[in-house]
């Protein structure tokens, strides 16, 4: 495992466009959820009727409801996480344009450490994201949050661990997506393509199948905020929120996660280089 | 000894193209074994199936009798056809990852750059490289995992007069040290003055297998018999224009100094009593071999 990091981290190291974008996204990143507090005091300051939005601003940060709800700005379909899927699917391509999987395998690589070696990068690449997630949680959360008990701080915290499975399942998604095209600019539109083609195929499927699309089966493991606001239930305001994640739900990712991965591999397993 | 390289009946068809069809080869250890064929003979074919970038071939290699899996192939320094390397890294962080994978020591990284003669460009990217630095790269990276035995695919192509003059050089240099070396090429020459052994492919098929001090001697060589070896064998011995007698089978083969024909070592036999049962002349085999190979 160690030696397959080794060979990664070789690789990247010094590839400069590899971190522009690593720090692009993070940075992107923060500044979506550090806008929200912001953009909540702008529309306040702007609208007549600002009592429910300041309300709503006066817990949506609140520990421990604020990592339910970070977690699912950050993990928005088709939006922030695309940029990760990308450079996921930049470098899984690389080593099909320049030939270098080639070298790989005839220094003395198996097909199948090949494939480990990427999964560990996206392994860390997560790790980041839901890193980045945590500190701006923390950093709201204390500057934000009225309540700040230790279980308070800490008792939603699974959602980053939902998070966390979510943005892997995805990036093993877009690292299958660049093994299957092994062109890149290619597979970016077919990623693209995906996110658009999908709901259409929701539209047509039976309404019960529909979580099991692998975009909505990674999205509905965080699948809506949640504040105190729930649980004031009038004729007027009468919407479902998260309470919990499923665990069915997060079987369905390790499934995805396990088809993705078979699929790279039965594909590399017999294939030319 | 178990060799270096045992190939057995190995085959690989594209639909109905044979790439490689049937073929046999033995390398020992200490062989500087030239592949020597037209462009698409099977010489890549065979190099990348041994080497697992090809697949699904039928047939087997034993690499140091090994079942086929990627640990032999740490102890294999390879290039096929056009080195790939990552172009945005240098050519010592390129090597770093070729350590790595073959879990060896950066320490010979340096060495490796030197023996190429690229250590004053160690740190340019990839990509800034010529062709001829990009080959020799390519031969640093095989020689980084102090290999037991160096696979060279066409390693002097696309190169100008001088980039192969150097190639040569650096391959003689390293087979002189007593490595195994695998040479795949299209140039009769490079073969003749590279290697120790030849084999001559065409269509995927081996035409012609030996060593190639006899294959390509410039002098002719002689076969001769009679119905007393012994005694042919004593007169031949005193007939000067003779390099060197072998016995072969029935026959008795002989390498002759320049400007001796048959007819010359006929008379001198007559004048010794002699009659022959057989006398012909071996002419340069490879080379017959190898124009008929670029001929049809």
């Amino acid at each position: 495992m160690l030696r397959l990091l080794n060979i990664e981290w070789e690789k990247l190291r010094s590839y400069r466009a590899f971190w522009v974008m690593v720090v692009l996204y993070v940075f992107v990143l923060f500044s979506m959820i550090f806008a929200v507090p912001a953009l909540l005091d702008y529309i306040a300051d702007h609208a007549k009727e600002n009592l429910a939005l300041k309300a709503f601003k006066a817990i949506v940060f609140n520990f421990p409801d604020i990592w339910q709800n970070i977690a699912f700005v950050a993990s928005m379909r088709g939006f922030i996480k695309i940029f990760l899927a990308i450079l996921v699917m930049i470098f899984i391509t690389n080593e099909f344009s320049f030939l270098t999987i080639r070298t790989n395998i005839l220094n003395g690589m198996s097909r199948g450490e090949f494939i480990t070696g990427k999964l560990l990068v996206i392994f860390f690449l997560t790790l980041l994201s839901t890193l980045a997630v945590f500190f701006a949680g923390m950093y709201l959360g204390f500057t934000q949050s009225p309540v700040r008990s230790v279980s308070a701080v800490f008792s939603k915290m699974h959602y980053l661990l939902a998070y966390f499975l979510e943005v892997f399942t995805y990036l093993t998604f877009a690292l299958m997506i660049g093994v299957l095209i092994r062109k890149t600019g290619f597979a970016v539109i077919v990623l693209l393509l995906y996110l658009i083609i999908e709901p259409i195929i929701q539209y047509y499927v039976p309404d019960d199948f529909d979580k099991y699309l692998p975009l909505n089966a990674m999205n509905h493991l965080i699948w809506s905020p949640n504040t105190s606001l729930i649980k004031v239930k009038t004729p007027e305001f009468n919407m479902d929120f998260q309470e919990f994640i499923s665990w069915a739900d997060a079987g369905i990712c390790f499934l995805y996660v396990i088809i993705f991965i078979s699929a790279i591999y039965l594909f590399l397993r017999k294939k030319d280089l | 000894m178990t060799p270096v390289l045992q190939i057995t009946d190995l085959s690989k068809n594209y639909g109905r193209l044979k790439a490689v069809d049937g073929l046999n080869l033995t390398v020992e250890k200490g062989n500087v074994y030239g592949l020597l064929g037209p462009n698409g003979s099977g010489k890549t074919t065979t190099l990348g199936i041994v080497l697992d970038i090809i697949k699904t071939p039928t047939g087997t290699y034993r690499w140091f009798g090994e079942e086929p899996g990627h640990h032999s192939r740490k102890r294999i320094g390879a290039t096929l056809e056009t080195p790939y390397f990552y172009p945005y890294l240098s050519a010592v962080n390129n090597l770093r990852i070729v350590a790595r994978i073959k879990e060896k020591p950066f320490d010979k990284i340096d060495e490796a750059l030197k023996t190429v003669d690229l250590y004053h460009r160690k740190n340019d990217k990839f990509r800034t490289y010529s062709l001829g630095m990009k080959q020799r790269l390519a031969i640093a990276a095989a020689l980084v995992g102090e290999p037991e035995v160096l696979i060279l695919d066409e390693p002097t192509n696309g190169l100008d007069p001088l980039g192969i003059a150097e190639i040569r050089n650096l391959v003689n240099r390293i087979a002189n040290q007593g490595m195994t070396i695998i040479l795949a090429s299209h140039i009769l020459d490079e073969v003749q003055k590279m290697c120790s052994h030849v084999a001559v492919l065409r269509t995927g098929k081996i035409l012609f297998n030996g060593n190639v001090a006899e294959a390509l001697n410039e002098n002719d060589i002689i076969e001769l018999s009679s119905n007393n070896l012994a005694l042919l064998s004593n007169a031949l011995n005193s007939f000067e224009g003779i390099q060197e007698i072998r016995k072969e089978g029935s026959l008795l083969v002989i390498k002759v100094k320049k400007d001796i024909n048959p007819s010359d070592v006929n008379e001198f036999l007559i004048e010794k009593g002699i009659v022959l049962s057989h006398l012909s002349l071996r002419k340069k085999t490879l080379e017959q071999q190898f124009i008929e190979v670029l001929q049809s």
